[in-house]
């Protein structure tokens, strides 16, 4: 595991990098699943260069789309996406944009198995992806904030009557949202894992920056549909800044250069 | 001031003045909005963080509403028509309830970056075939300004838009809902321009301007009710229209052909408008509005327009003649090799056959 902390580590200073070059936003949200995504992409799941077009492939969906640049980072820098496509993100006639439509499935971004920025639509279609494919696992990672969309519950209750046992959500626990903590809005941290537990799943508890707990939550065996809840620090190594903008210009923000530096030197 | 602080003094105004107007926030807006009423002790019951549901944020409104509260939703205008589309329509549409929504970011502009779900392009088609409810998109100051006083006043069901928070365009005009604002009058060619795309009516207002022309120029912030007669106005007097949105068909452009179309007239109309869903494009607004709606060199495309008059709509009544008489269907071999079949009308059909098939080579009548 030290290699993989050490190879962490190195994606990160990659994606605050260009993060910095490229003033890319929602950075916090990217790096309280960051570790999530590297353990599912490195360990766990049998995406490759030589299977990523194919259909009947593991797949993940990262739901909570607004941490799609942490995850494109991690896919570049685990070879699974070409570097070239990240350096124009977001860019007048680039092709990865915060939602990537056309392409989904073509070589360029195989890997990417789904992407559209808007919340509440990952469960459902993870749901279909493993209906129709019973042989691959879908993995499905919420934010706990997204929880408070009504197709998401619609979705797990698809799951329960079907007892999909292929797919596997993980709920990004950071225990925010853009304004403020969920507690203070819909308290969907606390009160989710009784109801998916009354639905019938096998819910499971990890810290979710600890790639050990990860990749043993992952490979746990389970009898019914599965559900992870992974304890989440949004914005792990930039808590600085919450502290300096607040939780809502915190989830936008872009790193100024002092910011920059500041996170760079704890990476070291 | 700038037009979020007017939006965001008025809710204050309308929360000090009214006891039971009650204000519901998505995710995001609370803080963008909510500061000014939390500061200055507005009950914290009349001050309600749906989080991310925009379903439910409407039924609940509805709710509320139907409890005789004046109801203000504040929510990002491309989550929140879309998800909660049927919310609308029969919860707040049909019981003509008194729930003013506001659709924070509607338009191209705003989040051009984040992607097609991000684009706030669609918000007044979906929501023109709701009954009952009101379609504003106040862009400048004084239209704000109009508009935030009228939901006072108006009970009933409003969706409110400021395409672009932070432009501070203005003009000395009347405004009145139901009417065009005259911003300029002239006489060669109407510029009708609604949110961003008022911006950029009046920049080719003025570069026609300085060469020579001399263009009509009118907002049009109200988008339901509209002013039909206006339009006919312009056809009558035979003024080329051209209507900028920059939002898809069944917006301003939509508004407009369907008056031209049944008023049964010939009118000369160039409408510009998101017409191309490209899914797949990525970019600033610059670069999406170019590539969407304005293409190459608008001016040019404009004074082409004007010149030649090439644009024409003609009304529906001679469209239902044409289907409705019994047609011919053709068969053609393009270039004498590929095989295609056509209907075309029977009246004057040597002429029509001629007019349409002269590059073609052999063609059969069945």
């Amino acid at each position: 595991m030290n290699k993989q902390y050490d190879e962490l580590k190195k994606i990160k200073k990659f994606f605050f990098e260009e993060s910095f070059n490229q003033k890319i936003s929602h950075l916090p949200s990217c790096l309280s699943c960051f570790e999530i995504l590297y353990v599912l992409y490195k360990n766990i799941v049998n995406i490759s260069n030589d299977n990523k077009d194919k259909i009947n492939r593991d797949r993940v969906i990262l739901s909570k789309e607004h941490a799609k640049w942490g995850q494109l980072c991690i896919l570049t820098q685990l070879g699974l996406l070409d570097k070239n496509c990240l350096s124009n993100f977001k860019g007048d006639g680039s092709i990865l944009g915060q939602d990537i439509y056309n392409l989904v499935g073509s070589p360029e971004i195989a890997a990417v198995d789904y992407a559209v920025s808007s919340l509440g639509h990952g469960l459902g279609v993870g749901a279909g992806i493993a209906y129709g494919n019973r042989g691959g696992n879908v993995y499905v990672i919420l934010g706990d904030g997204e929880l408070q969309e009504g197709s998401i519950w619609e979705a797990f209750l698809f799951i329960a009557q079907h007892d999909l046992k292929n797919i596997i959500i993980i709920i990004d626990a950071n225990n925010y949202q853009i304004d403020d903590f969920t507690k203070n809005i819909i308290n969907t941290t606390k009160m989710s894992p009784n109801a998916i537990k009354a639905l019938g799943f096998d819910v499971f508890y990890c810290d979710g920056h600890n790639l050990e707990e990860l990749d043993k939550v992952f490979k746990a065996p389970h009898n019914k549909p599965k559900c992870i809840i992974a304890k989440t620090i949004k914005g792990k190594e930039m808590l600085f800044m919450q502290e300096k903008y607040g939780s809502a210009i915190y989830h936008w923000s872009v790193l100024k250069e002092d910011e920059y530096t500041k996170i760079m030197k704890g990476l070291l | 001031m700038n037009k979020r602080d007017i939006l965001n003094y008025k809710l204050f105004d309308i929360a000090k003045k009214d006891p039971n107007s009650y204000f519901i926030f998505l995710d995001g807006m609370e803080f963008v909005h909510a500061e000014i009423l939390k500061k200055n002790n507005i009950s914290s019951e009349r001050i309600i963080n749906a989080g991310i549901s925009e379903q439910q944020a409407v039924n609940l409104a509805a709710g509320l509403a139907m409890t005789g509260k004046n109801v203000y939703l504040l929510a990002c205008a491309f989550f929140v028509v879309p998800k909660a589309y049927e919310q609308i329509k029969i919860n707040i549409g049909y019981n003509k309830l008194n729930v003013k929504i506001w659709g924070s970011k509607s338009g191209l502009k705003d989040y051009a970056k984040g992607g097609f779900a991000h684009w706030g392009i669609d918000d007044i088609s979906l929501l023109r075939n709701v009954p009952n409810l009101k379609i504003v998109n106040c862009f400048t100051k004084s239209e704000l300004d109009y508009y935030l006083n009228y939901s006072v006043i108006h009970s009933g069901p409003l969706y409110l838009i400021d395409e672009s928070c932070w432009e501070n365009l203005d003009f000395d005009v009347d405004i009145n809902i139901g009417k065009l604002s005259t911003i300029f009058k002239g006489k060669d060619f109407a510029l009708i321009g609604t949110g961003v795309g008022l911006k950029k009516a009046y920049e080719l207002f003025l570069s026609f301007k300085h060469a020579g022309f001399t263009p009509s120029l009118y907002s049009a912030h109200s988008l339901k009710p509209f002013d039909e007669q206006k339009i006919k106005d312009l056809v009558d007097k035979k003024i080329p229209i051209i209507s900028i949105d920059e939002h898809t068909q069944g917006g301003l452009t939509d508004i407009i052909s369907n008056i031209i179309a049944n008023y049964g007239k010939k009118a000369w109309y160039l409408p510009l408008f998101v017409k191309e869903e490209k899914f797949n494009l990525v970019g600033g607004h610059e670069f999406l509005a170019d590539s969407l709606i304005y293409k190459d060199n608008i001016q040019e495309r404009v004074l082409d327009f004007v010149k030649s008059k090439k644009y024409v709509i003609r009304p529906y009544s001679k469209i239902y003649k044409f289907v409705s008489s019994t047609n011919c269907h053709i068969t053609y071999k393009l270039f004498g090799l590929i095989p295609f079949m056509t209907s075309i009308g029977k009246n004057n059909i040597k002429k029509r056959i001629k007019r349409r098939f002269y590059l073609f080579g052999k063609i059969r009548i069945l």
